[in-house]
């Protein structure tokens, strides 16, 4: 037994202020009754004679006066926070799963998280009563919700407090912090991982306890679901919903998805078991879409849907926003066409000869240069042969970075160029088309500004003739002007949600305002977030689901199935009410005037 | 206030007097003194002054010897009952000037069935006037009345209240003395008194639970019935003990006292119906009639 809550000296010092106290009060104490007899004479003569000898003896009922000291001292010793020793001393961090999954709920209705929370509070009784404990919270992010202490009391109100996010947990990230708090302590110690689900774990000299929580469970859930624009086809956009049911029997649920107030399709599934199905839709809105997915009436053959988080998802689709383009050229149909032809640009073609000022130049969102060389500057440009470099004849086009957002979706294998230029990269850019050794085409981020280059002129190459040109054009374009995020219809829980300037407002999906600088970087919430421009929906649609189907790897430790009993502390409170409610019956009966 | 179970076993009893209590009036009792009567006390020599009439003839005519027959004279007696009135009587469940008015009662019974008078004598602080002489049965109602019109007072004194019954009450008699005994006061200089004045006492001590057996416990302010005094205890196991020390030590040198004086000490509890108490203490004291 030690105590957590009080030094030694203190405790002693406490207790024997507290003795010192209840003897004084029962040495004052004296509340007698009137009781009328024939005759004082013999009782005062009886009182001569039994007077006893030890000072204070005539006035102190002892029975009582211990059965108080006993109480008071026992009270003294529940402040000082008393605990067994059944922890194993030294340091211990605990990390807590508090992701998606945390929230399924099992067969008698509790959820994850909760079983984690009854057992990391027994954890945290017995670690804390023989040393240190830290509790990490592994949410999207992982966090430490209560600091290295040996107060029962800190850590049970930051646990009071958790709830989970709707987003994964990288739990071996949160083992490997919470291993580096425990070195950084010197003392010896370990980690205890509660959570749902199995993670593997480099060997570390730092031991990792785990006490897995829950049980297997079925669910249907919204695997995925996207949307973006139509590049070609002004204010529509396609919606692409995926639902699957994790389920070992048949299952039915309803699929709704929602713009706002208006239903984009609304369609009963009936799902085998593990069955996954894909639905499409389409809206059309030149203001932003702000998208909902939702499974209602879920209903599954002989069991239930553990997971409700899971059957929402969500999804912004940007407006409608023209990007003004400045193509200098002295004449080019082929590019002329296909930023003519791009609903999302404004575009405006001038002669080299008559450019204009660099202020109006900078007034548009993308320069290209057409076989004009390269000496205007612009944050965002895009150059056909920049005229420097060694001429190339027929040069085969060899590799090509299919993984930059400019060539997404493209292949250049079949890409003829007659003549070009080889360019020369510097350190940070970023080759997209090479010919052998020779640069043909490259990305550059320098100085805040983006540029793409190609070593050729349009006429010079079939490109322009093939019918991914629009698309190459379009997403180079998206790439220049920045707008590459705005075309992420969601953002998963934990990123940050980005707003312009300092002290912008972000309005969570509950409609709270939050003060931002830069970003709010606190959004571990599924939903529906909006900025003074915009609406960014944050979404885990593709990341759970098969999650909760798994089954744990094992029940919680008989160490630590003890939710619900008494600590303690309260066993001692209930002695101490048991006995004082003994010495009331048994001294006190019959006294009360 | 006397059951009649009470009145029938009293019918056969009365008072027991020694003949130096008697009074002057013909009565049950013999008093020792030689006339003609009908109690045949011893048979003598003639001696010259006898009455003719006493020789005894036929003792003559066996004997040859002039012998003479004395008788002895009968004799009433008058019994006192002196009553405990002090404000400590007040206490018990009944209280315990009930259980005294009905010994009263008794005696007043016992004694006016056989021709004896009977006075009773409220004392507290000291001895009252009394109740006038109750000599025949039909005295009882009234003798009741005023047992009945007895109020609780005052303080015990029995050394004063026998001093001043003495001097009122200068004829002998049988005395007896109700009260609860709750005076600490030396009792035997009273009881010598009385029965230096011709009133030897039998004492009937009455007592009660809260006397004899208390069970307080705790803190007490214990009150004093008669004086209003208070005393602060803490009433424990061991206090209870030597209180019923202390009053049994006082019960016991009060019938040693009586046993000197000549009397006894009778203890009547209380609680009892009066005709148990009649039965089981009061009878054997009275003699059978």
């Amino acid at each position: 037994m030690r105590f957590a809550g009080l030094g030694p000296l203190a405790l002693f010092g406490l207790a024997l202020a507290t003795a010192a106290a209840v003897v004084a009060l029962y040495l004052l104490r004296r509340t007698p009754r009137s009781q009328t007899v024939s005759n004082i004479a013999f009782w005062r003569r009886a009182a001569e004679r039994a007077r006893p000898r030890a000072p204070f003896a005539r006035r102190v009922p002892w029975i009582p006066l211990l059965v108080s000291l006993v109480v008071a001292l026992g009270l003294v010793a529940e402040l000082g926070d008393p605990r067994p020793r059944g922890g194993e001393g030294g340091v211990t961090v605990l990390v807590l799963a508090a992701d998606r999954t945390m929230g399924a709920r099992g067969a008698d209705g509790r959820r994850r998280l909760d079983q984690a929370l009854a057992a990391a509070r027994l954890v945290v009784r017995a670690e804390a009563g023989a040393g240190r404990v830290a509790v990490l919270r592994a949410g999207v992010r992982a966090d430490v919700a209560v600091p290295l202490t040996s107060h029962v009391a800190d850590a049970e109100r930051a646990l009071a407090t958790m709830d989970a996010d709707d987003g994964t947990a990288d739990l071996a990230a949160a083992v490997a912090i919470a291993r580096g708090v425990v070195r950084a302590t010197g003392a010896p110690g370990r980690v205890v991982l509660v959570a749902d689900l199995d993670v593997e774990l480099a060997t570390d000299d730092v031991p990792v306890r785990r006490v897995s929580v829950g049980s297997a469970a079925e669910t249907v859930a919204v695997t995925n679901f996207d949307a973006r624009r139509d590049p070609m086809a002004l204010g529509e956009y396609d919606v692409r919903c995926g639902v699957r049911a994790y389920a070992a029997r048949r299952s039915r649920a309803r699929l709704v998805i929602r713009d706002r107030g208006t239903v984009l399709l609304d369609e009963v599934l009936t799902l085998g078991p593990g069955e996954a199905v894909l639905r499409r839709a389409h809206g059309f809105s030149s203001a932003q879409a702000e998208l909902t997915a939702r499974l209602e009436e879920v209903q599954i053959e002989g069991g239930r849907d553990a997971l409700a988080a899971d059957d929402v998802a969500y999804a912004a689709v940007p407006p409608v926003v023209a990007t003004r383009v400045l193509l200098v050229t002295r004449g080019n149909p082929w590019l002329a066409g296909v930023f003519g032809a791009n609903p999302t640009v404004d575009l405006t073609v001038r002669d080299p000869s008559v450019l204009g000022t660099p202020a109006v130049v900078a007034s548009f969102d993308v320069l290209v240069l057409d076989g004009v060389g390269a000496s205007v500057r612009h944050p965002a440009m895009m150059v056909f042969d920049p005229g420097v470099g060694v001429a190339l004849t027929n040069p085969r086009i060899t590799a090509w970075a299919a993984d930059h957002r400019v060539l997404r979706g493209l292949r250049f294998d079949q890409v003829q160029v007659a003549r070009a230029r080889a360019l020369v990269p510097s350190a940070d850019d970023r080759v997209l088309v090479r010919s052998g050794r020779d640069v043909l085409a490259l990305a550059r981020e320098r100085d805040g500004g983006r540029s793409v280059v190609l070593g050729f002129r349009a006429e010079d190459t079939d490109l322009v003739r093939r019918v991914a040109f629009p698309l190459f054009a379009h997403d180079a374009l998206v790439w220049l002007d920045r707008r590459e995020r705005e075309f992420h219809a969601w953002q998963a829980p934990g990123e940050a949600v980005r707003a312009a300037g300092d002290g912008a407002l972000v309005l969570d999906p509950a409609g709270a305002p939050h003060s931002v600088r830069g970003a709010l970087y606190d959004a571990a919430r599924a939903g529906l977030y909006h900025t003074a421009q915009r609406a960014l929906a944050v979404s885990a649609a593709d990341q759970s689901g098969s999650l909760v189907a798994d089954a744990p790897t094992s029940p919680v430790p008989a160490s630590t199935r003890l939710g619900g009993r008494l600590s303690l502390a309260q066993w001692l409170a209930v002695l101490l009410l048991g006995i004082m409610a003994a010495e009331w019956v048994a001294v006190q009966r019959g006294r009360t005037p | 206030m006397l059951p009649r179970a009470a009145r029938d076993l009293l019918d056969r009893l009365r008072v027991r007097a020694l003949p130096r209590l008697t009074g002057s009036d013909p009565g049950g009792h013999r008093s020792g003194a030689r006339a003609q009567g009908l109690a045949f006390a011893e048979r003598r020599e003639y001696l010259p002054g006898d009455d003719a009439r006493s020789i005894d003839w036929k003792a003559f005519a066996r004997t040859r010897a002039l012998t003479v027959r004395t008788f002895e004279e009968e004799r009433d007696a008058r019994a006192y009952v002196l009553v405990d009135v002090s404000r400590s009587m007040s206490r018990g469940e009944p209280p315990k000037i009930d259980a005294a008015r009905g010994l009263a009662s008794a005696l007043g019974w016992a004694a006016t069935g056989h021709g004896d008078g009977v006075r009773l004598v409220p004392f507290a602080a000291s001895a009252a006037e009394g109740s006038p002489s109750y000599h025949r049965r039909d005295d009882h109602p009234a003798l009741e009345a005023f047992l009945g019109a007895l109020g609780v007072e005052g303080t015990t004194s029995f050394g004063e209240a026998a001093r001043g019954f003495a001097r009122r009450h200068p004829r002998p008699g049988p005395t007896f003395v109700v009260t609860d005994l709750l005076s600490l006061e030396d009792w035997d200089p009273g009881l010598r008194l009385l029965a230096q004045s011709g009133h030897p006492a039998t004492v009937l001590r009455v007592c009660c639970v809260e006397d004899h057996a208390p069970d307080f416990d705790g803190e007490l302010d214990l009150v004093d019935s008669e004086t209003g005094e208070t005393l602060s205890i803490t009433a424990t196991k061991s206090l209870r003990e030597a209180y019923r020390t202390e009053l049994s030590a006082h019960v016991s040198r009060v019938r040693e006292a009586c046993v000197r004086a000549g009397g006894a000490l009778l203890e009547v509890d209380a609680e009892q119906p009066v005709d148990v108490s009649v039965r089981a203490v009061l009878a054997p004291a009275l003699e059978h009639a």
